[in-house]
């Protein structure tokens, strides 16, 4: 397709059109078509891969900007002026000290001493079910948790390292700081970010990580494919493999989720694989875009944070998992030709049998719902 | 979008009546709505002010902020500072127009960093300079559609422009932020 542009001298028409496109696609505004557009007018403008790229770290990248003295003065005003005034509040509450973490309700705060020598102190937060919570950093850096899910991080949290644990899913908003690098490690893979925002599926349930990226940059790499970088660029996702073997393992992970129930807090039961498998030497992924569905404009990927469940062109297998994980459900399909259909849609409030019912709309099955069980048949 | 968070806080604000969600909002807001009042009434103390006096409105108006119509917490909170500002100036007997020439971004300092962007510190003093060095207009405009995620449309409204402005004034600023760093580039790189 770009082949006929190759070395095309641009016009200039189409070099202020280059720059009105990438300023759309920075500012995340632009079309799918002209998503498209600009795509072809970069292959002619193929030299300049290294300005864009740089140009887009630098959109991504959130300027750093010193605190003002100032800020307490406000901060005073405005504790005054929103106390309430029933309870007696202790002055100086405002001004969280050290590791502060601000936690919304249904959250708890944990703090455990790992083992060993120096005895790092950690702090855990987790999620139950069917609840969020709004994580600040002291540093800046925001992470929205998705329900069942748990972060540790160390104590001193930004003042050598910033080191975050994840089981489960997270939104991260990262505050830039040069001097100290943020790493997220979720199983096996370990994700560099340079100051940006993303999300990280790593459920136990889960067969490999799947990082999505928003804004910025991140490079993710495997523990199990040392030296194999992967630089994410805004709007793409990658899902990298927790095993070295994709094919038997995959299929044996998954048989065995479907014999447990929807959502577990369990750790990930591993069943020996019979056979010597295949084992993959290098690290094979696969990239791919990140598409707002239509109607809700939301990214599937982190609809989640909206409390809305969001799939766009996915196989039914896949939208029974994250049913199952919306609906705390199992579902059992009658036959695997059906997992293949495809469906768009979203839903927030719905019950699972309204959910259910509305894709039988685009397309016809019969379904029982047995207690915590989906059954998917063939039209009978 | 990033501005999922602070739609999040107003709704815990609104709903929960939570503080620590005020707080977070706070936190994550207040030094750009005071860049932008300091840049509209160029004195520091009236802008702390202007500032403190959003969050404390609202604070007291939580209650009744229904969910569903603010639809973008940044933009509601760039706009009552941008009112309050020029309230401030009605009442000093300044001219009480938004005039985006008019305006002062000097303490806007923004760096780059050049770990992040993987270039040289040279690279990204050249580009701190070019994003110093545009046009007000296009600088507050590059400025609040970057650092605060603005969407053109959000960014017209505020500044009382039209979005093919907004559109064109971006298209300037990467045109010449381009122009500052690609000399700089070393061959081969890519």
């Amino acid at each position: 397709m770009g082949g006929a542009f190759q070395n095309r001298v641009i016009s200039s028409m189409e070099q202020e059109r280059l720059w009105i496109l990438l300023g759309r696609k920075l500012a995340g505004v632009a079309t799918e078509e002209e998503l498209q557009e600009l795509e072809l007018l970069l292959l002619a403008y193929g030299e300049d891969a290294a300005t864009m790229e740089i140009i887009e770290r630098m959109w991504a990248s959130r300027a750093g900007r010193a605190a003002t003295d100032s800020d307490s003065n406000i901060l005073d005003r405005i504790e005054t002026a929103t106390r309430p005034v029933q309870r007696t509040r202790r002055r100086g509450t405002w001004a969280f000290s050290g590791v502060a973490v601000c936690v919304v309700a249904f959250v708890c705060w944990g703090v455990f001493r790992m083992e060993g020598e120096k005895k790092e102190t950690m702090n855990v937060i987790f999620t139950r079910r069917k609840s969020h919570s709004n994580l600040q950093f002291p540093d800046g850096t925001s992470v929205v948790l998705n329900e069942n899910s748990r972060i540790s991080y160390n104590a001193d949290f930004g003042k050598v390292k910033r080191e975050i644990f994840l089981e489960g899913e997270a939104y991260f908003d990262v505050a830039k700081n040069p001097g100290v690098p943020l790493i997220i490690h979720a199983k096996n893979v370990d994700i560099k970010v340079l100051g940006t925002s993303f999300n990280v599926k790593a459920y136990p349930a889960d067969k490999g990580v799947e990082t999505s990226l928003i804004k910025g940059a991140v490079e993710v790499s495997s523990k199990i494919w040392p030296g194999q970088k992967i630089l994410l660029r805004p709007n793409e996702k990658v899902n990298i493999p927790v095993s070295r073997v994709p094919d038997a393992a995959g299929v044996q992970v998954e048989a065995d989720s479907n014999a447990v129930s929807g959502f577990s807090d369990e750790a990930p039961k591993t069943t020996p694989v019979p056979d010597p498998p295949a084992i993959v030497d290098t690290l094979s992924y696969n990239r791919q875009p990140l598409n707002a569905e239509r109607t809700s404009k939301l990214i599937p990927e982190i609809a989640w944070m909206y409390r809305k469940l969001v799939f766009n062109q996915e196989s039914f297998e896949s939208v029974a998992e994250k049913m199952e994980r919306w609906y705390g459900v199992r579902f059992y399909f009658e036959d695997d030709e059906l997992k293949k259909e495809v469906f768009t849609g979203s839903f927030s409030k719905e019950a699972l049998e309204e959910a259910l019912k509305a894709l039988q709309f685009s397309y016809p099955f019969d379904f029982v719902i047995k207690k915590s069980e989906v059954f998917i048949q063939r039209k009978k | 979008m990033f501005s999922i968070e602070p739609n999040e806080l107003l709704r815990q604000v609104a709903e929960e009546n939570d503080r620590h969600a005020f707080r977070e909002l706070y936190d994550i807001m207040h030094k750009s709505l005071y860049d932008f009042a300091l840049a509209i009434v160029k004195l520091r103390e009236p802008a702390e002010e202007i500032t403190a006096d959003v969050f404390i409105r609202l604070w007291e108006k939580r209650r009744k902020l229904e969910h569903g119509r603010i639809r973008s917490c940044r933009l509601y909170l760039f706009m009552c500072v941008k009112n309050a500002s020029l309230n401030y100036l009605r009442d000093n007997k300044r001219p009480e127009q938004l005039d985006l020439d008019q305006v002062s971004l000097a303490d806007w300092e923004l760096e780059t960093n050049p770990e992040e962007l993987m270039i040289t510190a040279e690279m990204a003093a050249c580009l701190d300079r070019a994003i110093r060095e545009l046009p007000v207009r296009c600088g507050i405009v590059f400025r609040l559609v970057k650092e605060e995620g603005l969407s053109y449309k959000e960014a017209a409204q505020l500044l009382d422009l039209s979005e093919k402005t907004i559109e064109n004034q971006i298209a300037i600023a990467l045109k010449k932020i381009r122009q500052a760093i690609n000399f700089k580039i070393p061959a081969g790189h890519s």
